[in-house]
C-alpha cells in the first residue's frame, strides 16, 4: 500500500534522513523505534508532505505522493497525528473531531464523533469543552481519536505517549488497538517508549540517525539484544 | 535544623476550579524530591508558585525561614533558587561561553560586586575563567565558541544547567528534567544531576513523568491528584501504594 | 443640548461603522495571516478612487453608485490577491516586526501610486440623489447618507458573524486561523482557503472605499485618515476578532463625536486617550487568545553565522574613511547637500537610539517620533528664548526633559506591555502628543515654532559661533559621532550583554536573578533621552519645528532606517540612513515617485534580506567561501533525486 524507498530529507544544509526503505501492507502494523533526534518524526512528516524536501520513491497504491499537498495525501486515506498534538483552541472537543472528516478518503465513510468518543470513554465527560481547556494528556487522546475519525487506511502516528500518565498510556494502547482491529487501520507509529508500541504493533524498524539499522519482529528484535545495546543504549 | 523549603496550606484556583488545594510540604537540605502526579493534578502550578511565576491565593512558603510567598521569581533566584525548562531556555543567538558569561556577571551582580572598570567592557578574567569552568562541568567545554541555537535538544539541557548551576543555587528546581530525551539521554542526565547534586551539595526539586528517572534519582516522592497531595514517601513506599498505583503508575510493569 | 447629543449619537454610530468597514479586513487578514496589515487603508483609498474614476463627483443614481462600488471592491480584490501571491506568501514565518515593515512599504508604494496616477487634488463628493436628503426626527436632523453607513456597517457585521459562529466555513477558519500545518492534515484545502478568505478582506477594503465616498473628502492623505481608527479598533478588539472589531469601532465613533462636542479645541484626542487607558489596563487580553506560534520563525538573519572578526579591520576603514568625506562635506559639497547631510547626521542618532530598544533589547516603539518632537520644541523655544545663548544648557536639558518624560511613559508603558501591544501604545501617545500640540496656541498650532536661531557655543573659555552652517554642521558631526559611540560602548559592555540576554529570553533572564523590567526601563530612558537630543539638535538647523515631528510617519523613519541597514547590527541604522537619504534625494522630483521607489525597495529587501544591507554582504562573502570549499551541497542535492 505505502512503498517508501531511498527517502532522504533535509533540513538546510543537513541531511536528516538517508535514504529509508519501508513498505506497508494494508491493516499492517509497524513501529519506528529510536533515539531522539534519529529521524522519526521527519520520516513521519515526509510521508504527508508536512516535513523538509524530500526525495526518492513514495508511492501510495503505486501513485506518486511527492506531488500531492498535505489534504490531498488525506483524502488518499492516509492520517497524521503529529507529536505535538495540536488540537484547534478554539474549536470544541465534538467540534475538533468533526472537522477531520475533511480527511476522509473516496469510498470510506468517517465515523461519527460520537463513535469515537465511545473509543476513548475519557472523552466522554469533555465533549463540549473547547481545546485549550484540555489537560495535556486529554489532547493527547483527543489527536489521536481526531487521526481515526476519518478511518484512515494507515495512521502515522508520533510519539503519543510522551509526557503521558502511565495509566493513561495502558488506556490509550488498548482504544488503538481496539480501532485498529475492527476497521483494518494500518498503522505506522514512532515511538521510544518500547512497552506501548509492543502492544501495539507487530514489527518494528529501529531508526538511528536517519537510516534503518534494523527490520523484523519483536521476537526477532529481542533475538539480537545487541542491536537493542549499540542504537538504544537503555 | 529548619527546612530549606516550607509550605503551608498552599491554595490556587484559575476561576472556579482548584488546582492546589491545601498543600503542604517541607523539603529538607541536600534531599532530592520528584512532584508526580497525573496531568492536571497540579505539579505546573505548585512548581510555578515555588519559583514565583504564580502567586498562591492562600498559603505560605518560606525558604530558609524567610517568607517569600510574594517574592518576585528574580529576587528569589538571588536567594538561591535556581530553576530549569521543560523544554531548554537558553540564549539561542549567544555562544556558549557567552550564555555562561551572562550567568556568572548576574551571580557577581546579585552578590554585589562590581563587574570591571569604566573602560574595561569585555567581561574580565575571572569571569571568563569562571565561565569555562561551568560549561566543563558539564561537558560542553569544547563547543564554547559555538552558538547555542545549534545545540542537540539534550545538549541544550546540559547548557541550561550550567546556566542555572553558574548563579550558585541553594535549590536547583527542575520541570521535568528528561523531557523529549530518548532513554539513553535520560540515563546521561541523571547521572549528570546525581554527580552535581553531590559535588555541590544543591537540594534538587523536580517535576517528572519518566518513573525510571523519578525512581533513580529521588530520596523521597510526592504525588498529586487533583490538586491534592495523596501520598509522600519514599519509592518503594510510593509504587506500594494502592492509591498511587490507581490514579497514576497503573497496573501492568511497564518495561519493555 | 439633548438635540445635539443625539445628532453627536447618529454621526458617531456613522463614523464607527466606518471605521468598522475598514478595520473587518484588518482583523481578518490578521487572524488568517498573522499579518497586521498597513497598507489596508491605502487598499480602502484605492477602492474610493477607483469609484470616483466610474461615477465622478455626483453619481447620477443609486444604481451607479452601488455598481462603482462593487467595481472598486472587484479592483481591489484582484489586486489583493497578487499582494498576497506576491508579498504576503513571504512574510508568513517572519517576525512580526518584519511584517509591519514590509506592509508598511506597501502603504508607501500604493500611496505613491496614487498620487502619480491621481495627482494631488482634493475632490468632494455629494451622496447619489436617493441618499441626499436629511431625516428630521423631532429636533433631531440626520442626513439620510448617514443611516445607510450604519445600515451597511450592521450588515456587513450580521453576515461576517453569521459566517464565523453558525456556518461549518466559520471553523474551518478557526482551525486555519490557529494552525495551517495541522488543518492541512485534518482534510482542509489550506491554499483555496486562505485565498478565498483574503480576497473576501479585499473586497470589503475596495467596497468600502467606494461605499464610503461621498461626504469624503477625497484626496491622498484619505488613507491615513481611515488606517490609525481602524487598527485602534482591531487592538482594542483583540486581533482577529470581528465581533470585538464592532464593538471597539462603535465605542471609539462615539467617543470621537462626543469629543467634539464636549472638547471641540481638541479634536480627535479623546479617542487616543480611551486607547491608552485600554492598552494599560488589558495588555494581555488584547492579542486574541491562543496566538500561540507553531510556525518555526525561519530567520535569514538568525540562520547566518557570519564572522565578522574577518572583516572588522575592513569594514574599520570604511567606516573611518566614510565618517572623514562626511565631516569634510562643507569643503566639497554644495550648501544644500551639506543641509541634507546634516539632517541625515541627526536621522541617524535618532535612528540608533530606536535600535537600542529594538535590535538590542527587543522592544519595538511606534511611537519615538515622541520624543524627538519634544526635543525640537524644547530646544526651539529654549534657543528663542535666550536669542541663542546658553546652548549647551539647552541641549543638557533637552536631553533631560527626554529621561525624565521616557521614565514617566517608560514606568507605565514598559511594565505593563511588549511586543504588539507596545507598540501601538506608544503610537498612540505619541498621536496624542502631536495632536496636543497643534491645537496649543503657545506653540503655534499647526504651523509650528519659525524663526529660531543659530546659537552661539559657549566653551568657558572660549566662544563658537554656530551661526554659519559650516561651523553647526561640524558640530553636529562631533555630538552625533560622540553620542553614536557613547551608544556602542553601552551596547557593547554588560549592560548591553544583559539587554540583548533580555531579547533573546526575557523569562530565562529574570531567571539569572535579573530584574527585566528594570534593565528594559534603563534602556527606554537611555533611548528617549538620546532621541530628544536628536531633536534638540535639529531644530536650530533647519530653524523651524512644526507638529509634523511627532508625526507617526517620522516614528517610521528609524525603523526603515534601521531595517535598510540591518537591525541586528550596531552600525546598521547608521548604513540604512545614508541610503534612506540617498534614495529620497535621487526620486524627489516628482510627486509620488518617491514613495514609490523608496516603499519598493524597502518592501524587497525586508522579503529579500530581512538582515539589511550589512546582512547581504556577509551572506555573499559567505557563499564565496563555502563556493571555495566545494560543491558538497550540490552534490547532495542531485544524488537525493530520483
Amino acid at each position: 500500500m505505502l512503498e517508501v524507498k531511498q527517502l532522504r530529507a533535509l533540513y538546510g544544509d543537513s541531511l536528516v534522513l538517508h535514504g529509508i526503505d519501508l513498505k506497508i501492507a494494508p491493516s499492517e502494523r509497524v513501529a519506528v523505534i529510536g533515539r531522539n533526534g534519529a529521524g522519526k518524526s521527519t520520516l513521519l512528516k515526509s510521508i504527508m508532505g508536512g516535513g523538509p524536501a524530500a526525495h526518492g520513491v513514495l508511492q501510495w497504491n503505486g501513485a506518486d505522493l511527492h506531488r500531492l499537498k498535505g489534504f490531498e495525501r488525506t483524502r488518499l486515506g492516509l492520517s497524521l497525528v503529529p507529536e505535538d498534538r495540536r488540537i484547534f483552541p478554539h474549536l470544541t472537543v465534538v467540534e475538533n473531531l468533526e472537522i477531520a472528516r475533511h480527511a476522509t478518503a473516496k469510498g470510506k465513510t468517517p465515523a461519527s464523533p460520537e463513535a469515537m468518543i465511545r473509543f476513548f470513554p475519557m472523552l466522554e465527560t469533555l465533549k463540549a469543552r473547547f481545546g485549550n481547556q484540555l489537560s495535556g494528556g486529554q489532547q493527547q487522546l483527543l489527536a489521536v481519536a481526531r487521526g481515526l475519525l476519518p478511518m484512515p487506511k494507515l495512521l502515522l502516528l508520533d510519539e503519543p505517549t510522551e509526557g503521558l500518565a502511565p495509566i493513561i498510556v495502558e488506556q490509550m494502547a488498548k482504544s488503538i488497538n481496539a480501532i485498529c482491529d475492527e476497521h483494518r487501520v494500518a498503522l505506522l507509529l514512532s515511538e521510544q517508549n518500547l512497552w506501548f508500541a509492543r502492544q501495539c504493533t507487530h514489527a518494528l524498524h529501529v531508526l538511528d540517525t536517519g537510516r534503518i539499522v534494523f527490520s523484523g519482529t519483536w521476537d526477532e528484535f529481542d533475538a539480537y539484544p545487541e542491536v537493542r545495546n549499540r542504537h538504544l543504549a537503555v | 535544623m529548619t527546612p530549606v523549603l516550607n509550605v503551608e496550606n498552599l491554595y490556587k484556583s484559575y476561576g472556579a476550579i482548584p488546582v492546589l488545594k491545601d498543600v503542604n510540604l517541607a523539603v529538607a537540605d541536600r534531599e532530592t524530591l520528584a512532584i508526580i502526579g497525573p496531568n492536571g493534578a497540579g505539579k505546573t502550578t505548585l512548581f510555578r508558585t515555588l519559583t514565583g511565576e504564580v502567586l498562591p491565593e492562600k498559603g505560605r512558603i518560606e525558604a530558609f525561614g524567610e517568607d517569600i510567598t510574594r517574592m518576585p521569581a528574580a529576587r528569589r533566584v538571588a536567594r538561591g533558587f535556581g530553576r530549569t525548562f521543560q523544554v531548554a531556555r537558553i540564549f539561542p543567538d549567544t555562544t556558549l561561553l557567552g550564555n555562561l558569561v551572562l550567568a556568572v556577571e548576574a551571580r557577581k551582580r546579585n552578590a554585589g560586586e562590581r563587574l570591571g572598570g569604566l573602560f574595561h567592557y569585555k567581561p574580565s578574567a575571572d569571569t571568563l575563567a569562571n565561565a569555562e569552568q561551568w560549561l566543563a562541568a558539564v561537558g560542553l567545554g569544547a563547543r564554547r565558541d559555538m552558538e547555542a541555537r545549534f545545540l542537540s535538544h539534550g545538549d541544550k539541557k546540559r547548557l541550561e544547567m550550567a546556566l542555572a548551576l553558574a548563579l550558585g543555587p541553594k535549590v536547583l528546581m527542575m520541570d521535568e528534567p528528561t523531557a523529549g530525551m530518548s532513554p539513553s539521554d535520560r540515563v546521561e542526565m541523571v547521572a549528570l544531576v546525581k554527580q552535581i547534586r553531590d559535588r555541590f551539595g544543591v537540594t534538587v526539586l523536580l517535576t517528572e513523568h519518566d518513573m525510571d528517572v523519578v525512581f533513580g534519582l529521588s530520596n523521597r516522592i510526592m504525588v498529586l491528584n487533583y490538586g491534592q497531595v495523596i501520598a509522600i514517601g519514599t519509592g518503594e513506599e510510593i509504587r506500594a501504594n494502592q492509591a498511587v498505583r490507581d490514579v497514576y503508575l497503573g497496573h501492568e510493569v511497564q518495561h519493555a | 443640548m439633548l438635540d445635539q447629543v443625539l445628532f453627536a449619537l447618529a454621526n458617531g454610530l456613522a463614523t464607527g461603522m466606518a471605521v468598522f468597514l475598514v478595520a473587518a479586513g484588518v482583523t481578518l487578514i490578521f487572524g488568517l495571516l498573522r499579518i497586521l496589515n498597513f497598507a489596508q487603508g491605502s487598499f480602502f483609498m484605492l477602492g474610493a478612487y477607483v469609484a470616483f474614476s466610474i461615477m465622478g463627483p455626483s453619481a447620477s443614481s443609486i444604481w451607479v453608485f452601488l455598481l462603482a462600488a462593487l467595481v472598486s471592491g472587484v479592483v481591489v480584490a484582484v489586486l489583493g490577491l497578487v499582494t498576497d501571491m506576491v508579498v504576503f506568501r513571504r512574510l508568513r514565518n517572519y517576525d512580526e516586526a518584519y511584517t509591519l515593515i514590509a506592509t508598511f512599504a506597501l502603504m508607501m508604494l500604493l500611496d505613491g501610486l496614487i498620487k502619480l496616477i491621481w495627482g494631488l487634488n482634493y475632490h468632494s463628493i455629494s451622496p447619489p440623489p436617493s441618499l441626499g436628503g436629511v431625516l428630521m426626527f423631532g429636533p433631531v436632523i440626520v442626513p439620510i447618507f448617514s443611516l445607510f453607513i450604519i445600515g451597511l456597517g450592521i450588515l456587513v457585521f450580521i453576515i461576517l458573524e453569521f459566517a464565523i459562529h453558525r456556518l461549518w466555513i466559520g471553523k474551518i477558519v478557526q482551525a486555519l486561523a490557529h494552525d495551517q500545518w495541522m488543518s492541512g492534515f485534518v482534510g482542509i484545502n489550506v491554499p483555496l482557503m486562505l485565498t478565498l478568505t483574503v480576497v473576501a478582506a479585499f473586497f470589503l477594503a475596495g467596497a468600502a472605499g467606494g461605499l464610503l465616498l461621498p461626504n469624503q473628502s477625497l484626496s491622498p492623505t484619505l488613507s491615513h485618515a481611515f488606517l490609525l481608527q481602524a487598527f485602534i479598533a482591531v487592538i482594542i478588539g483583540g486581533l482577529g476578532n470581528i465581533r470585538g472589531a464592532f464593538m471597539a469601532a462603535l465605542v471609539l465613533g462615539l467617543v470621537e463625536s462626543l469629543n467634539a462636542v464636549v472638547l471641540p479645541d481638541q479634536p480627535g484626542v479623546a479617542m487616543y486617550v480611551v486607547m491608552v487607558a485600554f492598552m494599560l489596563w488589558r495588555p494581555a487580553g488584547l492579542l486574541s487568545a491562543g496566538t500561540v506560534d507553531h510556525a518555526t520563525s525561519q530567520h535569514a538573519a538568525a540562520s547566518v553565522p557570519i564572522d565578522w572578526a574577518r572583516y572588522r579591520t575592513m569594514l574599520t576603514v570604511a567606516g573611518i574613511a566614510g565618517a572623514i568625506g562626511v565631516a569634510a562635506m562643507p569643503l566639497w559639497a554644495n550648501p544644500g547637500t551639506v543641509f541634507l547631510a546634516g539632517v541625515a547626521l541627526i536621522a541617524a542618532l535618532f535612528a540608533l537610539s530606536w535600535n537600542l530598544l529594538f535590535g538590542t533589547t527587543g522592544l519595538a516603539t511606534f511611537g519615538h517620533a515622541a520624543f524627538f518632537a519634544i526635543g525640537c520644541y524644547a530646544s526651539g523655544l529654549m534657543l528663542k528664548a535666550t536669542g541663542g545663548q546658553w546652548f549647551l544648557v539647552v541641549l543638557i536639558a533637552a536631553a533631560l526633559i527626554g529621561a525624565v518624560v521616557a521614565a514617566i511613559v517608560g514606568s507605565v508603558a514598559i511594565r505593563r506591555t511588549t511586543g504588539i501591544a507596545l507598540a501601538i501604545l506608544t503610537l498612540a501617545l505619541s498621536e496624542i502628543m502631536r495632536l496636543l500640540i497643534s491645537s496649543s496656541a503657545s506653540l503655534g498650532r499647526d504651523d509650528g515654532v519659525s524663526g529660531i536661531p543659530r546659537p552661539d557655543l559657549d566653551l568657558g573659555f572660549t566662544t563658537l559661533s554656530l551661526q554659519s552652517t559650516q561651523n553647526y554642521f561640524w558640530f553636529l558631526f562631533v555630538v552625533c559621532g560622540a553620542m553614536a559611540l557613547g551608544l556602542w560602548w553601552l551596547s557593547a559592555g554588560p549592560l548591553g550583554r544583559v539587554l540583548r540576554a533580555v531579547k533573546q529570553d526575557a523569562e530565562r533572564t529574570s531567571f539569572l536573578g535579573i530584574n527585566i523590567g528594570r534593565y528594559r526601563l534603563v534602556a527606554f530612558i537611555i533611548s528617549g533621552s538620546v532621541a530628544t537630543l536628536a531633536g534638540a539638535l535639529q531644530a536650530p538647523w533647519v530653524q523651524i519645528v512644526t507638529p509634523e515631528a511627532a508625526n507617526y510617519l517620522v516614528s517610521m523613519q528609524p525603523m526603515l532606517s534601521t531595517l535598510l541597514g540591518g537591525a541586528a547590527f550596531f552600525w546598521g541604522p547608521v548604513v540604512g540612513t545614508v541610503l534612506f537619504f540617498i534614495l529620497a534625494e535621487a526620486t524627489r522630483a516628482l510627486a509620488g515617485l518617491s514613495e514609490v521607489v523608496t516603499g519598493g525597495v524597502l518592501l524587497l529587501l525586508v522579503m529579500l534580506a530581512p538582515d539589511g544591507v550589512l546582512g547581504i554582504i556577509g551572506r555573499l562573502r559567505l557563499r564565496k567561501r563555502a563556493a571555495s570549499q566545494g560543491p558538497k551541497l550540490e552534490f547532495v542535492a542531485k544524488e537525493a533525486r530520483p
